[in-house]
């Protein structure tokens, strides 16, 4: 339809565009300089910051998104592929962010130099080791889970190519996608910190940012404009919640194929004026055209020899190709890494014990992120009502990230009394809680209505109905939960264990502590290294004893299609 | 990119049709569909299906009856191509079938729609896949659709329709494609008896009026009633491993009358086959 009436979306897009090219060629030239010892932090440069940290985040979403569908699609369509994609993912995964940091240094900023690309890409790249890896596994099980009747259906009626991609497999993973870009987002946001300053010992870059600009004024006691900074990033994050997350979960959800979850659609489906103007934008229409349609069939094309059935040759040399380009970084990594093993580095003998205090505060932080979720989440997922009006101010909350507020938390507890060890739990629990919350919802909602009544009509209550219902019926979210909030847990260590505030560094004697000290304060790439490993070796091996065999508990005894 | 990219992405992915095995000329027509010893085992040890002979003629309305277990979801695999035979040739007009047939079309159980497609463009999808323009495919989508009853629902999804509608839908989008030849996958069974009993008359008469260009027919279902009252032609299958008992032709005059004397004694021979 050619609408007359101009659409209020691309009114708006088109003031946004011009708002950012007046701040971009206004401050950009003042204050974008890599070689500044310390940001500008009055006001007038905080839209520029902001920009170019929104940035960032949203390339590094972009390419992120790309390469989980594509991983995620090859590891779904093809075993050899699962075989690489899946195992290589869950390792990367527990690897926090600091431990990326040697690569993005070494790789982006040796091959692209010190300039502004170099520096740019590698913290793009360290905001994509926060965001990648669930969009690889919604991708995965999505594509897993089409039903197979749909499956043979699109065979029959001959969809290949960039119609099978739009739609069979785009429609099919885009609601886990959705959620899953969703959380990505938030992980971005709370290791963006991490990110825009990069340092290893001597080689100290900053790039302008919101991210650097908290850390700086924080760092310093510069409190007035921390406020600020906080406030723009609220903003930022509310506004990018409402416009962009929200919309698109709700539009998604009819994009569910039909399962039990969809019982909660109806309520869910509301009409959205926004949505009902994106769909006509034709600003966005002419985006999808000339961006979107030739990037997937762009894609497309490439990756064609790696799903051919037959083996063909163009397909071996790229599958040979990347076969060897991921087997000589392993090489790299693991001689580089055997070099910095076997040569003693000063605290090395500190890191099985920092192991240990560092789980145990992972689990006390578990302890307490459970104790307030389990009974939220049963209040929330039981009740439509207070569900609709709480759930959007909860998600918008979580997408707060808690990291930028971390100084503030640290000289507040202090104060009143309380050791860096307890702060530091506390810090821990913000990068867990939303997981378990979240997944706990969505189980408690799984559980069937029928079952709810039976269970009414034969009079369980209290204890007997947490045993017989409520537990068996979300023990599989609680162990996925429990899983992601684990491995999120594992992740923030690294900012919750050191915390810069007032000039001052407040730390613990942890893992985390040690590969903040390792990265930013020696530069030692032999503690980085070994605490790495450690840590990857020590949550390899908790997964493979304890969360293996409790998720397929979950699987055989506890799954809710019987 | 855009237009040649497509064409050259299509172009690639055509499989490879119709390798035209050596035949000997024959004054007659070949069969329009012919199995010859095709078997069915997975992972080597679980036979299923086989060996099977089966020949379909242009016109035929064969319906293949049998107990679960017997293979019959798998046999309409193996006839569409989208399973291959473990050993055997499927040959269709006379000429070896490799891969998907897209001459043939498949109705579903589970209707198998695109839960975030209309109407509309669940019918129109067979013909976007084979790159005909919008206006002309939703042209033919819409004859198809008025067809099967469904004018007026073209906007809809899925979700929104009751079950014997959704197979409406699916009917429709196996006609759109005009196949050669339909095969139907219990396409009642899912629905209740009442919106059962319409849709089996609606097929009849859909197929009997020669309103579409489709040569014949396979219906598979577990219903001895439904093959008597629409089928020329019963395939009683036995179950483990899946192979034909019996082949026997319903020569009823048409309309069938559900509980006329001849109507009871054909349901009653068919039935002491299978049991």
């Amino acid at each position: 339809m050619w609408r007359k009436t101009a659409n209020p979306v691309d009114i708006g897009i088109g003031l946004l565009v011009i708002a950012l090219a007046i701040v971009l060629f206004r401050d950009g030239p003042h204050v974008y300089s890599l070689e500044q010892p310390s940001l500008d932090v009055s006001l007038r440069y905080l839209p520029f910051y902001t920009m170019a940290s929104v940035a960032r985040m949203i390339v590094a979403m972009i390419l992120s998104l790309i390469i989980g569908l594509l991983a995620g699609y090859l590891a779904a369509v093809h075993k050899r592929w699962a075989d690489l994609i899946l195992p290589a993912s869950d390792i990367l995964q527990s690897v926090p962010v600091l431990g990326f940091f040697p690569a993005a240094v070494f790789f982006f900023i040796r091959i692209f130099g010190s300039g502004a690309i170099g520096v740019e890409l590698a913290a793009i790249f360290l905001i994509i080791t926060s965001a990648l890896w669930n969009l690889i596994f919604a991708v995965y099980e999505s594509i897993t889970t089409i039903p197979e009747d749909l499956q043979l259906a699109s065979r029959q009626l001959g969809l290949r190519g960039y119609i099978q991609w739009t739609r069979l497999v785009l429609p099919a993973v885009l609601h886990k996608l959705a959620y899953n870009s969703m959380i990505s987002w938030a992980n971005g946001w709370y290791f963006l910190i991490a990110s825009e300053i990069i340092v290893i010992g001597p080689i100290h870059y900053r790039l302008p940012g919101l991210g650097s600009y908290l850390a700086q004024t924080m760092s310093t006691g510069n409190y007035r404009h921390a406020v600020y900074g906080l406030i723009v990033l609220t903003v930022v994050i509310v506004a990018f919640h409402l416009v962009v997350w929200s919309p698109l979960n709700h539009w998604s959800v009819r994009f569910m194929v039909d399962t039990a979850e969809t019982r909660v659609a109806p309520q869910t489906r509301r009409r959205s004026v926004l949505l009902f103007y994106m769909t006509r934008s034709r600003f966005l229409r002419a985006i999808w055209d000339v961006a979107v349609r030739p990037t997937i069939e762009g894609i497309l094309w490439l990756i064609r020899p790696l799903l051919e059935r037959e083996r063909t040759r163009r397909g071996s040399v790229i599958a040979w190709f990347i076969f060897a380009v991921f087997l000589g970084a392993i090489a790299w990594g693991v001689s580089g890494s055997i070099m910095q093993l076997t040569r003693p580095a000063p605290l090395m003998y500190d890191i099985p014990s920092a192991l240990i205090l560092s789980f145990l505060r992972l689990i006390a932080a578990y302890a307490i992120a459970l104790v307030w979720t389990l009974p939220a989440a049963i209040w929330i997922g039981r009740n439509e009502e207070i569900s609709r009006r709480v759930l959007p101010v909860i998600e918008i909350i979580a997408s707060i990230p808690a990291t930028a507020f971390f100084p503030l938390i640290v000289l507040f507890i202090l104060r009143w009394g309380g050791d860096m060890n307890l702060t530091s739990i506390l810090l821990v629990t913000t990068g867990m809680q939303w997981y378990l919350l979240f997944n706990l919802i969505a189980g408690v909602r799984a559980i069937p209505e029928d079952l709810q009544q039976i269970s009414d009509s034969l009079g369980l209550a209290g204890f007997t109905k947490w045993k017989r219902l409520v537990l068996p019926g979300i023990y599989p979210s609680l162990v996925t939960g429990s899983l992601t909030a684990i491995g999120g847990g594992w992740n923030a260590l690294v900012l919750s264990e050191y915390v810069v505030a007032e000039g001052r560094v407040y730390s613990v004697h942890g893992i985390g502590a040690l590969l903040d000290y390792g990265t930013y304060e020696s530069g030692n790439l032999q503690l980085i290294v070994m605490s790495i490993t450690a840590m990857v070796l020590f949550i390899l091996i908790v997964n493979r004893f304890f969360w293996q065999p409790a998720y397929h508990l979950a699987q055989r005894r506890f799954a809710l299609n019987y | 990119m855009g237009p040649t990219l497509i064409t050259t992405l299509i172009m690639m992915t055509t499989p490879v049709e119709e390798k035209a095995s050596a035949q000997e000329l024959t004054v007659e027509p070949p069969p329009l569909l012919e199995l010859r010893d095709v078997t069915k085992s997975f992972s080597n040890r679980i036979h299923i299906l086989g060996p099977i002979r089966l020949t379909v003629e242009e016109g035929e309305f064969v319906v293949i009856i049998g107990p679960s277990g017997s293979g019959k979801s798998t046999l309409l695999r193996v006839i569409t191509g989208l399973t291959d035979a473990t050993s055997g040739e499927v040959i269709y007009k006379g000429k070896r079938q490799w891969g998907v047939n897209h001459k043939a079309a498949l109705v579903f159980q589970s209707f198998a729609l695109f839960p975030w497609l209309t109407v509309m463009e669940n019918v129109a999808l067979g013909l976007e896949a084979q790159g005909f323009s919008k206006p002309e495919r939703y042209a033919r989508a819409r004859r198809y659709i008025d067809l099967v009853g469904l004018d007026g629902y073209e906007r809809a999804y899925p979700r929104e329709l009751s079950g014997g509608m959704k197979q409406r839908v699916g009917l429709a989008r196996a006609l759109t494609v005009e196949p050669e030849l339909l095969c139907m996958d219990e396409p009642f069974s899912a629905l209740d008896a009442l919106t059962a009993s319409n849709l089996r008359e609606q097929v009849l008469d859909i197929w009997l009026s020669k309103q579409i260009v489709t040569k014949a027919i396979i219906l598979v279902t577990h219903s001895v009633e439904e093959a008597v009252l629409m089928g020329d032609r019963a395939l009683v299958l036995a179950s483990k491993p899946g192979r034909i008992l019996a082949d026997r032709p319903i020569a009823l005059p048409r309309p069938r009358r559900l509980k006329s004397p001849q109507f009871e004694e054909q349901v009653d021979q068919l039935y002491s086959l299978i049991v």
